[in-house]
């Protein structure tokens, strides 16, 4: 069983795959931030949207690039390259928002994040997770879940429960 | 195949907690010595009631001490004893028991077991001396003492005459009358009590074990019961199954002459009553008739959260508020889309143009319609608020020996389940504070003039899109020098400042005021009047307190009908378009340099409008955004107020007045000091909503900070 | 519920004990007990001594249950019922679908 094979372009193939039950392991959606590969668990993801801009919403973080309209819900949205202090770089037609349901302050909370690129959908099974790197890396150690290898990149496993809260709690 | 049964306990609770407010609100309104028949039947059929249910759902505990007050209010009933003070105290002491109780099963909380034994002995002690040595008149239920009523005993009090009518009764069970608590078994136990009963089982419906669901009653029965007189004892019986069960009671046929009705406590009923009219019509009906003494239901919202105390009314039903809210949120999307609709139709032309015009505008006024209607779902009388009030002062003025009048008017008045929940506390504390601090004592008013007893009226009305809800009473005032000292000592205004009194007597609004000269039990324990104010701002509202001194103070509560739409006015500030709440704002007005008068050294403006001086907040600068002018005079100044304080915001352009649906923006990310939540404009996009006292406190801590630290920099360079 | 199954002959009757409570709170483990009883397929004795709390579920349940028998010809019977069982037969008007045809066995230990 080779770990971490790509197994599809296409995302949305992601559901076939599971339902043949070849691997057993947890699913992650990964995408592409200032050339970095992030992995986020894929039944956090309830969709993925183009970049349409948001309503700025006045003395929140710079990263908090404001709030829209979800099918009638407002939900922020977060831009992970300025969260974790990457290179800035104008949104183009590759943008994406990663809408995921986290668990925040005991309530489910629905928050769009803006990356670069999606990328693929992996299966790691829980041995290949290796643990998080030590704090003082690059991102902040306690939204790191682990690390696994896809090929010959690395990808980061966010806690994206612990990445949102930290990201709205505290403002 | 199991179903949680805990749904099931979430709605006993519920639905017991609402029969003890209508048990307590109804001994409260028993005067002493004069006990009126369908005041006793109300607070009996509750004891009644909480006893079956707890028994069906094994609360032992709750069904042994409502057995007890069940016993008790039956010899009241049956008149052979009064309700004296000493009996008004027991019963109410019991209700708090039951609360008590109730609530430490459902939350699984300790309850002190002894307090209830010891009232549970004290009513006992009553019981035993009213009837003798005599063993309690009503046999005891065999969930609750196994076994011990073998047999079916005939009716013990009203017994029927030989040949008297038989009354038949057809019982079918719907799908859940299990679950919710209504055990058959109960029921024909208490019928066969009012006199010899025949069973017949229709079982065919009764399907294999294999393809039983066991929580399902799937038994007809066809009863027959020589008993009653009066069809309300039959009616008592099938209380609270309300809709679960499919009831028919025809009448019986008469073959005895009728005997006037004996019991003493039935004083006010007609009798000799002919038995109850053949009635072909109670086929048709689902519910049992309502008892006809029971008081006539008050008005309330229909499909709301009624109480149980007319449990017969079948115009109303039970809905969830999740389902309301979720009807809410479609046609909020739907007033989205048509107006959006109307944006586009704006810049169309061609032939059909005009008739899609009107099309749209017929669209939009039933929409409206519609929207009202079902906002008006979620609508509820003050009373379920006020009504806990009555017990309150009264608890309160016995412990402070005081004497106190509560009147209570406009009740009916409706509003919105959320403000209703929430202003609760508020309120309480309120009242509290008027009988604690306001209300002087009996000697205290004597000597003034004022008669012994201190009034505290509540009275609540609508006015224009708001609920105003006012605590009135005719105490001592509020002491103007005492506020005024306090302030200055705690730095709230300057040593020199003069304020108007209405200015002052709100200060006891601001954090960490109180003037109580000493803590009482009651009140000023430091939660204070600036909880009251910021729990009914957070409702959009507002509270302003009027006083006189000798003659009492009125504290005046606006409040929004609703949380979910408000009437804004669209402002645009660069490319950002903001929602300021109608009802904030005073006026809109193009203002010339001259009238602004610069103070702080430039950093912060006052506009000179008439007699007055207002500060400007620019919009653009609070929120950090880009406007399309930094000039005061090409802008707009939209004049707004909030607690009698007025400031002008400085935007771009005034844009459309219209409804919008409130969204929160706490459901997915926080709350925010200035905001109070965000729409949806036609086009799709979100604008952001001003909370106007929110800003006005944003901009003062702002103007604040930004003084402060000009002066460290000027110590610095000193 | 406990059952007290001996492992003697496959004919042997088997002994269904109902516990104390038999309310609406316990149904659902009762039926599925109960129908394991059922295809056991041997004759039945039920003690229901213990039991002191039944309401209108237990007993449409052990109606259906006792009806299941006679369909299926299982034979059975109880030892002597007690008063709360007694009563809610009665009041429901279960009393003919509950009565088996081996009537109320009055021996201790019949199993």
């Amino acid at each position: 069983m080779q770990t971490g094979a790509a197994l599809s372009d296409n995302m949305m193939g992601a559901g076939e795959f599971a339902a043949d039950g070849t691997e057993a392991g947890t699913q992650y959606l990964t995408f592409i931030c200032a050339g970095e590969e992030y992995g986020i668990d894929i039944l956090r993801v309830q969709e993925i949207k183009g970049w349409e801009g948001a309503t700025h919403v006045p003395h929140t973080p710079a990263y908090i690039l404001g709030v829209m309209n979800l099918r009638g819900l407002i939900v922020p949205v977060i831009d992970l390259r300025t969260r974790f202090d990457l290179e800035q770089r104008p949104f183009n037609a590759s943008t994406v928002v990663i809408v995921v349901r986290v668990r925040c302050s005991l309530a489910e909370k629905t928050v769009g994040l803006v990356v670069d690129a999606v990328s693929e959908v992996y299966t790691f099974p829980g041995e290949a997770i290796l643990p998080p790197p030590e704090m003082g890396e690059r991102i902040d150690g306690a939204c790191i879940n682990g690390l696994a290898s896809a090929g010959d990149t690395m990808v980061m496993l966010l806690d994206i429960d612990s990445l949102i809260a930290s990201s709205i709690e505290h403002i | 195949m199991t179903i949680d049964l805990a749904q099931f306990h979430e709605m006993f609770f519920q639905e017991s907690a609402e029969a003890l407010d209508t048990m307590e609100q109804t001994l409260l309104q028993i005067t002493e010595g004069t006990v009126e028949k369908e005041q006793i039947d109300t607070i009996f059929r509750v004891a009644h009631s909480i006893k079956g249910g707890s028994a069906t759902f094994g609360f032992t505990g709750i069904a042994s001490f409502t057995h007890t007050i069940e016993t008790l209010l039956d010899l009241v009933r049956t008149g052979r004893i009064g309700i004296t003070p000493n009996e008004m105290d027991l019963l109410l002491r019991s209700v708090d028991v039951m609360r008590e109780m109730l609530s430490a099963e459902q939350y699984k909380r300790p309850l002190d077991e002894q307090a209830v034994a010891d009232l549970q002995d004290s009513v006992k002690a009553v019981i035993a001396r009213s009837s003798g040595a005599a063993p309690t008149p009503v046999p005891a239920p065999a969930a609750v003492e196994p076994g011990s009523s073998v047999p079916v005993p005939a009716a013990p009090a009203p017994a029927a005459a030989p040949g008297a009518e038989r009354w038949r009764i057809g019982f079918r069970p719907g799908e859940n009358l299990l679950a919710r608590g209504n055990d058959p078994l109960r029921i024909f136990r208490e019928l066969s009590r009012l006199g010899e009963m025949s069973v017949r089982v229709d079982a065919a419906g009764l399907p294999p074990l294999a393809q039983l669901d066991p929580h399902r009653c799937y038994l007809n029965w066809n009863l027959e019961l020589a008993g009653p007189r009066e069809r309300e004892a039959l009616d008592q019986v099938f209380d609270w199954i309300g809709d679960d069960a499919d009831i028919r009671i025809d009448a019986p046929v008469i073959d005895a002459p009728v005997t006037p009705a004996a019991p003493r406590a039935e004083g006010s009923a007609v009798a000799p009553k002919p038995a109850p009219e053949p009635m072909p019509a109670a086929a048709a009906q689902p519910a049992p008739v309502a008892p006809a003494a029971v008081k006539a239901p008050e008005t309330r919202a229909a499909g709301g959260e009624a109480p149980k105390a007319a449990p017969s009314e079948s115009t109303s039903i039970r809905v969830s508020i999740e389902k309301i809210d979720e009807l809410i949120n479609t046609v909020g999307e739907l007033v989205i889309t048509q107006s959006m609709l109307s944006q586009l139709m704006v810049n169309m032309d061609g032939p059909q143009s005009e008739e899609l015009r009107n099309g749209l505008g017929h669209l939009e006024r039933q929409m409206r319609a519609l929207q009202e209607s079902v906002m008006r779902v979620r609508m509820l009388p003050i009373s379920f608020v006020f009504n806990r009030f009555p017990r309150m002062v009264r608890d309160l003025s016995q412990k402070l020996g005081k004497k106190v009048e509560l009147r209570m008017t406009g009740e009916q008045t409706e509003l919105d389940k959320t403000v209703l929940e929430k202003i609760g506390d508020p309120l309480v504390h309120l009242v509290r504070n008027s009988i604690d601090h306001g209300i002087e004592t009996v000697e205290g008013r004597r000597v003034v003039g004022k008669p012994e007893a201190g009034t505290i009226h509540l009275n609540a009305y609508h006015k224009g899109g708001n609920i105003i809800v006012e605590v009135i009473d005719d105490g001592a005032g509020l002491n103007r020098e005492r506020i005024l000292a306090k302030a200055r000592e705690r730095g709230l205004i300057g040593p020199d400042e003069e304020l108007s009194d209405d200015r002052i007597y709100n200060l006891i609004f601001q954090p960490g005021f109180s003037t109580a000269e000493q803590v009482t039990d009651v009140s000023g324990r430091g939660v204070g009047m600036d909880v009251v104010r910021r729990n009914i701002m957070e409702l959009g509202g507002n509270v302003q307190i009027f006083s006189n001194a000798d003659h009492g103070s009125t504290v005046r509560i606006r409040l929004p009908l609703t949380l979910a739409i408000l009437d804004g006015q669209l402002v645009r500030v660069g490319r950002e378009v903001y929602v300021i709440p109608l009802v904030s704002i005073v006026e809109t007005i193009q203002i010339r340099r001259e009238q602004i008068n610069s103070v702080a050294g430039g950093r912060a403006e006052l506009l000179r409008l008439r007699e007055e001086c207002i500060p400007i907040l620019r919009l653009y600068q609070l929120f950090e955004v880009e406007a399309d002018t930094t000039e005061l005079d090409d802008g707009l100044l939209t004049i707004v107020e909030s607690d009698g304080q007025r400031m002008g915001i400085f935007v771009d352009e005034l844009q459309a007045q219209q409804q919008v649906v409130i969204k929160s923006l706490e459901t997915n990310f926080r709350q925010l000091t200035g905001i109070s939540g965000a729409t949806m404009l036609g086009d799709g996009r979100v604008a952001l909503i001003l909370d106007v006292p929110g800003l006005i406190s944003l901009f003062e801590s702002r103007e604040k900070q930004a003084r402060d630290d000009r002066q460290a920099a000027v110590r610095h360079a000193a | 519920m406990t059952t007290e199954d001996t492992p003697a002959a496959a004919n042997a009757p088997r002994r269904v004990v109902l516990g104390t409570s038999c309310t609406i709170e316990d149904v659902a483990q009762l039926r599925t007990d109960l129908i394991g009883h059922l295809e056991a397929n041997r004759p039945m004795i039920i003690d229901a001594t213990r039991l002191e709390r039944i309401d209108t579920a237990g007993a449409q349940l052990l109606a259906a249950f006792a009806i299941d028998c006679l369909e299926r010809g299982t034979a059975f019977a109880w030892k002597p019922r007690p008063a709360a069982l007694e009563e809610a037969i009665r009041l429901l008007g279960l009393g003919a679908l509950m009565q088996s045809p081996g009537a109320v066995l009055d021996i201790e230990g019949a199993a």
